[in-house]
């Protein structure tokens, strides 16, 4: 009996190169990148724009052939139906044919996974539910809003269960209520043990959980590492957010006199993402 | 088969557009609906016919480009191979073509409104061209006819001015014989009804009397089986149409990949130039779409078009594994590496 592979995805070596313009000129994004996800691990991946990002998690989600180099899941080949069952993938702009209702794209999704029809009825409706669009599930998909179409496309990734999870810009376009959904289908996932990278060229909230994060620079990786570590590479310039939750005034003065006595620049208090569904939640209750 | 897909990839093909522009033409076709049945029959099949093959091949070639376009993105990482996704593709176009040709078959026969018996086709025979040359005309071959033939139809060519010629054509097999005699003064079709028996049936042409140049007009003769209902004809013509649809599908899809959709239709339509003007019976009788333009051959002179032949469905599978390799190489996303 073989043992299990040590890493849930692995990628080694990968190099993707387009060609341009008017002479065809060949332009490299990826410069022989590698990358390896312990199984359950949380990977965040930041970046600047065009230092490729995209290309490279869709290297990683099978969804592009990269121009040398190789991507692993759980040992198997990515070119393989075994490692594409595992990966779970919401592209940027969730590009699902727009002539289709939310609920076919789902179906569509499921039958491309192979899943039998009655299961993916059943599993379609259930995510549709999770990610608050049930009542748009009927509407054809050039009607959804760019948040409505990132919350199906969370709903398509998981519809069949993936143990590796990749998001790309994954709070881009969100409302309070997507981030929320988003947030907490994201903990789920990671309580269920699923491998998570997600890329992004904010450090968001969802970052802030990460255990170790990668910073691609013009297509290579320059740094990994847990996330404080790499910020503490900055030195004085660095900045950290905590999150409180029942914090009050006098909370909050006694935590700046601390930071200042140890030498940190204190730079304000903003209400986290989250708290604007709350506030709406709130108000619509204010209002009924 | 991946049925979703496919359900996709024709509702891609019947647009509401392409929908539309074919009800209008279907509905201009219909406020002239003034001629014999048989010319009404060919006159639909052949202006909707084109316009539908026209429109389902750009379309077609579009589904390679929005799947490079967009649908790889959304859809690239799933477990299936391209081969998978390029046959669901072509199959679903394919399906929307096949709906197309059964609603043209239902208009063409309402339009005609004929419920008379027509010569049914079973096949064609090549034959070796003869040419009277002013002299007399002595032509003779011998053929198997296939099992359900009742008659051998000629299409004779004539070359005169003012005068007729009395031609006849005999059939023997054995010690049975008939034939018929017919006066011509233009070009003109002759049929003779096939003797009792089985076997081999020796054929001739005689001109007994006029002058005139007598040749054969097509190179080929047709087997003509026991006369059925006209209606049949659009049942015929709508098969042969699925088996040319077939290939014209899997063409543009392949060529969609590497061209722009309009480029990948007119070429995909193309390529059938050569069968469609019948210079070369090889044209005809080895492409998969031969049969389209014998079938509308047919129509034109009245007959129930034969079924498609064995040679036809032959070059339509080769041509369509063919063109689904293609095709499938062509289903990356526009990021990737080729």
């Amino acid at each position: 009996m073989s043992a299990a592979p040590e890493f849930a995805l692995e990628a080694r070596g990968l190099v993707q190169a387009f060609r341009g313009g008017f002479w065809l000129r060949e332009r490299t994004v990826l410069h022989g990148v590698g990358l390896a996800l312990r199984p359950g691990e949380f990977l965040g991946l930041a970046g600047p724009n065009g230092s490729g990002k995209s290309s490279l998690l869709r290297i990683l989600a099978a969804v592009d052939r990269p121009k040398s180099g190789s991507v692993q899941v759980h040992g198997h080949d990515s070119s393989t139906r075994a490692a594409r069952q595992q990966l779970g993938f919401v592209p940027e702009d969730c590009p699902f044919p727009p002539e289709l209702a939310g609920r076919d794209a789902l179906e569509l999704c499921g039958a491309l996974h192979r899943l039998p029809r009655r299961e993916r009825r059943t599993r379609a409706e259930h995510w549709l539910e999770r990610v608050g669009l049930r009542d748009a599930g009927q509407r054809k998909l050039d009607a959804y809003s760019r948040g409505m179409r990132r919350r199906l496309g969370l709903a398509a990734a998981l519809l069949h269960e993936p143990s590796v999870l990749l998001f790309d810009e994954p709070t881009a376009g969100l409302d309070a209520q997507g981030f929320e959904v988003f947030e907490s289908v994201l903990g789920e996932a990671r309580a269920r043990g699923t491998t998570l990278l997600v890329c992004s060229h904010v450090l968001t909230d969802l970052q802030r959980n990460c255990e170790r994060l990668a910073v691609l620079l013009d297509g290579r990786i320059e740094a990994i590492g847990a996330p404080l570590e790499l910020m503490a590479k900055l030195g004085p310039r660095a900045r950290v957010t905590a999150t409180l939750e029942g914090a009050d005034q006098d909370t909050l003065r006694a935590l700046e006199a601390t930071a200042s006595a140890g030498g940190a620049r204190w730079l304000g208090v903003e209400p986290a993402q989250t708290n604007l569904s709350a506030l709406y939640a709130s108000l619509r209750k204010g209002r009924a | 088969m991946i049925a979703p897909l496919a359900h996709l990839a024709a509702r891609r093909c019947a647009r509401p557009a392409a929908v539309l522009t074919l009800a209008a033409a279907a509905a201009a076709l219909a406020l002239q609906s003034n001629g014999a049945a048989a010319l009404l029959r060919r006159e639909a099949w052949l202006v909707l016919g084109a316009l539908a093959l026209t429109l389902l091949t750009h379309a077609t070639a579009r589904l390679s480009a929005e799947w490079r376009e967009r649908d790889a993105d959304a859809f690239g990482g799933a477990p299936r191979t391209r081969l998978e996704l390029a046959a669901t593709l072509w199959l679903g176009a394919w399906l929307a073509g096949a709906a197309g040709a059964a609603l043209l078959a239902l208009f063409a026969e309402v339009r005609a409104a004929e419920n008379a018996s027509a010569p049914r086709e079973l096949g064609r025979v090549e034959l070796v061209a003869f040419n009277s040359a002013g002299e007399d005309v002595r032509w003779s071959t011998r053929l198997a006819p296939p099992s359900d033939a009742r008659a051998l139809e000629l299409e004779l060519g004539f070359v005169a001015t003012d005068v007729a010629a009395t031609v006849e054509l005999r059939a023997r097999r054995g010690p049975f014989a008939t034939r018929t005699q017919q006066v011509i003064s233009a070009p003109k079709r002759v049929a003779v009804e096939l003797p009792a028996g089985a076997g081999e049936v020796e054929f001739e042409l005689v001109r007994t009397a006029g002058a005139g140049v007598v040749y054969s007009a097509s190179g080929a003769a047709l087997w003509l089986a026991d006369a059925a209902n006209a209606r049949l004809a659009s049942v015929m013509f709508a098969a042969n149409a699925l088996v040319g649809l077939a290939a014209w599908c899997a063409l543009a899809l392949a060529l969609g990949g590497v061209l722009p959709a309009s480029l990948a239709a007119a070429t995909a339509l193309a390529l059938s130039v050569p069968s469609a003007l019948g210079e070369h019976p090889a044209w005809r009788a080895w492409t998969p779409w031969g049969g389209v333009f014998e079938a509308l051959a047919a129509l034109e002179v009245g007959h129930i078009p034969a079924a498609p032949g064995l040679d036809s469905g032959a070059s339509a599978v080769l041509l369509c594994a063919l063109a689904l390799g293609g095709a499938a190489r062509g289903l990356t996303s526009w990021r990737s590496a080729r």
